[in-house]
């Protein structure tokens, strides 16, 4: 009887002991969780700020590249050139080259006509 | 026969039976002893399974310094402070006073001692430890105050102020 009543006792024991393992396990999984949710957070927040480094270096760099051809203060043909074949659009460029040939056509015609 | 101290070394490489032999060695006086100082059976076995888990959870970390039985009883203080505790907060919640924080089954306490514990409940934490130890469980100065970590003047000292504060409560009823 008694035997009886200490393993009672004893088994209620072990329940509770189980039920605080599952406790402290689901804990330590909601622990972890968040952990990871938060390391997760900050790295994106790193890769984000990072590539935000990463484009304003290099919005700096054009807008500096920009300004160099204006820093000039005379410039060559091949400069213009490359100025133009870099900041222009392409059709502005070949009405450009085109106005060009124009005005050499008219130039010779003037010549040869005297 | 294995000591406390070579179960308790079984049971921290592993072998949960230890436990179990640790449990039924020291069952009767832990649930003696809880029941001694809360009245209600059930509540009190309830509680002496909560001091077991306790154990079983602590023992992993238990590093011989102090005797087993000095570090139960200082589980046991403190989960029979917690149900204390317990029973005022619902007691507040509840609207009503602790009066049956001792309701006693019939034959199963003398009469004077649940009603001498129903005043003990309401001492002040550290009084109460101090008298429940010394006077339920009959230990020395010496014992208590290594039970509670206090110094044994401060034991002497909180005993008497817990004797005059239940002579005082018990002339005002």
């Amino acid at each position: 009887m008694s035997n009886n009543m200490s393993d009672g006792f004893l088994d209620g024991i072990h329940r509770k002991i189980n039920r605080k393992k599952q406790q402290r396990a689901m804990l330590n999984t909601l622990g972890t969780l968040v952990v990871t949710v938060i390391i997760t957070f900050q790295v994106s927040n790193i890769i984000h700020h990072s590539k935000l480094v990463e484009l304003a270096n290099r919005i700096e760099q054009n807008s500096e590249s920009f300004h160099a051809y204006d820093a000039l203060f005379e410039i060559s043909d091949d400069k213009a050139a490359d100025y133009l074949i870099d900041e222009m659009e392409i059709y502005d460029l070949l009405q450009i080259a085109e106005e060009d040939i124009q005005n050499t056509d008219l130039l010779k015609t003037i010549i040869r006509e005297g | 026969m294995m000591d406390d101290n070579e179960l308790i070394s079984k049971f921290q490489t592993g072998d949960e039976d230890a436990f179990n032999v640790l449990v039924r060695r020291h069952e009767d006086w832990v649930r003696g002893f809880v029941r001694s100082s809360i009245g209600n059976r059930e509540d009190a076995d309830d509680t002496a399974q909560n001091i077991f888990v306790r154990i079983y959870f602590g023992l992993a970390k238990f590093r011989f310094e102090a005797e087993f039985k000095t570090w139960v009883y200082r589980i046991i203080i403190n989960q029979i402070n917690n149900f204390y505790r317990k029973q005022k907060l619902l007691s507040i919640f509840r609207g009503e006073l602790t009066d049956n924080l001792h309701s006693v089954e019939p034959g199963e306490n003398d009469g004077r001692k649940s009603e001498l514990m129903r005043w003990v409940a309401k001492l002040p934490r550290g009084q109460r430890n101090v008298m429940i130890l010394r006077s339920f469980q009959d230990m020395s100065f010496k014992q208590v105050a290594a039970t509670l970590s206090i110094s044994e003047n401060s034991a002497k000292v909180s005993f008497h102020k817990a004797k005059n504060n239940l002579k005082r409560m018990i002339n005002v009823k």
